[in-house]
């Protein structure tokens, strides 16, 4: 992530959430000119927002993603499912504004974030979504949203039983869904580069969420494209299908 | 007659010559008359559980990508980019809603369609975008998905003839759908493609190659192997445009496998009830009798009813064929029974089991002798051509290949051969079932 694109410091302002947990919580952003590829929320672990988002949020704007982040995890109080749920669709609502539809939005989670982007993969059809290291839910819903899910082998709150288990319910979703387990490491693996496997396990999940929000989310048309589309010679038509 | 194929209707004698197996210009020529001009086989829908699962495949020498698009269509393209030609697909199975090509970036969706272009105030605004491009036609039947690049070509199930019944019979026997396990079987042989299809339903060979197979068997068995009473009884059948089989008695089937414990057979002996019921006896009775099926150029179904294999057979060069296979279950058979299909796929069919590797060394010694053509012109391809009974031992099977082969290529029709009629083991039809019975879940 650290090549030669400037980085970008992240808007922070806080947000009041109408809806949801009817929260006032800061809410970090990357707006970007020209035609962005798509757009992401990105879920912070619990009290992760100063020290992640920034660092998170620049490595999707090298790919070409306007994002918002936010740490929605409850501190002291308490925050249900169903709060969490309507938090989410106030972010949306925030990229809706700027023009991005559903399919076009890709959600990241980490920790805390990460069980909440599994339930609103349960719960929302967006483009895609991606858990890293997140505390287990039980008895998890069928996901209507592709969904990735990267776990340390060594977190407490994600043991191989109940990541198995996970797997095998994800099954019966309508859509593609994928787990990947890294040996030797636990649940911030991200931020400890230093020791071999986690620095492994590291790369290799930034690789994987770039790679699965590149593969579903919708990218905006520009201008031209969608004058194309009129002009499109699709080989997609007659006989080419069962 | 043909410098190619030589029948004597008086001995009577069957032999082809050993020039079509190392010919470039005879391979060049089937590439054109046979396998632009036939329907081919791709994968099965079982393959693509979600939307915009692919799989990548070779067809006639093609890259194509088999889909299911968001919509859960399936939908078969050209693995090439529309750009400039890079493939847009190189692993061999995934999931993605879009496909980029990695070149310069063009991407497109499952459905075929051009998503977007880097870059592009580099093209004139009335650029025609173009999309995937897909073989002429796509077909499928009960899940097995074909393609033709003929755009003249009959239905798939005018094409697959008397094949069709012998698929049903396969499929039937799963209450809820068969379905392909995940992963493929890939190997290669030194050795013309039209030999492995010829050695699929090779009846004469088993005792003699297989004898390691057979000697695992019998020891799994304590020692001996019970021939099954009546295994004899089996015929080699013409199925119209170059399909035939050989399909045995009920008892056939019983010679394969390792043992089963009494509760494993008691399920088959049930599920086998329950078919009966939905199907009738004359059908289930020929269910339960083992088959090699080839469907002509190149697809080979082997039911041994507690394990079938699809076998895709890819001419690369005059002496070289690639092989991809798969393992086709009923998915609500107890563990067991799965467990014994699974160690029948591996022992039997793999590319290191006990018996593929017989074949393929029988196949790539043949191939190397052909060297000696001037010698040794000839491979005959007789045995049972003096008699209308064609049990599965004869090559009455080969022959039905080879003669749809040389209409194909040398534009000639050989003289047919007569078979009796077959004993009523062999016609037992299906109940009549509603459409909604027999059609499978995808
Ligand atoms: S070859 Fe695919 S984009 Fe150029
Ligand atoms: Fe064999």
């Amino acid at each position: 992530m650290d090549i030669a694109f400037p980085r970008i410091e992240p808007a922070v302002a806080p947000v009041p959430f109408t809806y949801g947990s009817r929260r006032t919580l800061p809410v970090a952003r990357i707006e970007l000119g020209g035609v962005p590829r798509g757009a992401a929320i990105v879920l912070c672990a619990a009290g992760a927002l100063e020290r992640d988002a920034g660092e998170v949020m620049n490595g999707l704007a090298e790919k070409g993603y306007e994002s918002v982040a936010v740490d929605l995890s409850p501190g002291t109080g308490a925050v249900s499912d169903r709060d969490l749920l309507g938090d989410v669709s106030v972010l949306m609502g925030l990229l809706g504004e700027r023009g991005w539809s559903s399919e076009q939005v890709g959600l990241v989670g980490y920790g805390f974030g990460g069980r909440t982007a599994l339930l609103a993969a349960a719960e929302f059809e967006v483009g895609a979504a991606v858990s890293v290291g997140a505390p287990l839910i039980r008895a998890t819903r069928p996901v209507k949203t592709p969904w990735l899910g990267l776990f340390g082998r060594q977190d407490p709150a994600a043991p191989p039983e109940a990541v198995a288990c996970l797997r095998a319910r994800l099954r019966d979703s309508p859509v593609h869904t994928e787990v990947v387990t890294y040996p030797g490491v636990a649940r911030d693996f991200r931020f400890d580069a230093r020791e071999a496997q986690a620095h492994a396990a590291s790369f290799d999940v930034w690789q994987r969420t770039v790679e699965w929000l590149e593969l579903r989310v919708a990218p905006r048309l520009t201008a031209v494209a969608q004058k194309w589309q009129t002009h499109t010679a699709s080989g997609a038509a007659g006989p080419s299908r069962v | 007659m043909s410098d190619y194929i030589e029948v004597d209707q008086e001995m009577p004698r069957f032999r082809v010559n050993r020039k079509v197996m190392t010919d470039p210009a005879v391979f060049a020529s089937e590439r054109e008359q046979i396998f632009n001009h036939s329907w081919l086989y791709v994968g099965h829908e079982t393959e693509l559980a979600k939307p915009n699962d692919y799989v990548t495949r070779t067809v006639a020498g093609r890259p194509l990508i088999l889909a299911r698009d968001a919509k859960g269509k399936i939908g078969v393209w050209v693995n090439s980019c529309p750009h400039r030609g890079a493939m847009l697909c190189r692993d061999p199975k995934g999931n993605a809603r879009f496909l980029t090509c990695f070149y310069h970036g063009w991407s497109f969706n499952t459905s075929g369609e051009p998503v977007s272009v880097p870059a592009e105030e580099g093209y004139s605004a009335d650029f025609e975008r173009p999309g995937l491009a897909s073989p002429a036609k796509v077909e499928s039947y009960r899940g097995f998905v074909f393609v033709s690049f003929d755009p003249d070509i009959v239905d798939l199930t005018t094409y697959l003839a008397g094949a069709k019944e012998y698929l049903d019979l396969v499929l039937d026997q799963s209450e809820v759908g068969m379905e392909i396990l995940p992963g493929t079987h890939e190997y290669s042989a030194k050795a013309n493609w039209k030999l492995l299809a010829e050695n699929s339903y090779d009846g004469y060979h088993l005792l003699s190659t297989h004898q390691r197979y057979l000697a695992m068997i019998a020891a799994a068995h304590g020692g001996k192997l019970d021939v099954p009473k009546g295994i004899d009884d089996t015929r080699a059948i013409n199925l119209g445009n170059g399909h035939a089989v050989i399909a045995g008695s009920p008892a056939s089937s019983g010679l394969f496998g390792r043992p089963l414990s009494e509760a494993a057979k008691q399920e088959k002996a049930e599920r086998f009830q329950r078919l009966r019921e939905k199907f009738g006896d004359a059908w289930v009775d020929r269910m339960g009798g083992a088959r090699n099926l080839v469907i002509f150029p190149n697809l080979v179904v082997i039911d041994l009813v507690m394990g079938v294999v699809v076998r895709k057979i890819e001419p690369v060069a005059p002496d070289y064929l690639e092989v991809s296979a798969w393992h086709l279950v009923p998915p609500d058979e107890g563990e067991e029974l799965h467990k014994q299909r699974l160690d029948n796929f591996l022992t039997f069919w793999g590319p290191g089991g006990l018996a593929s590797p017989d074949d393929v060394e029988a196949l790539e010694t043949c191939q190397r002798s052909y060297t000696a053509q001037r010698e040794l012109p000839w491979s005959d391809i007789s045995r049972g051509l003096h008699s209308e009974v064609k049990e599965m031992g004869s090559e009455y099977q080969m022959r039905t290949w080879w003669r749809r082969w040389h209409e194909l290529v040398v534009g000639e029709a050989l003289p047919e051969e007569p078979q009796g009629p077959l004993p009523d083991f062999f016609v037992g039809q299906r109940l009549p079932q509603t459409a909604a019975a027999t059609a499978d879940a995808n």
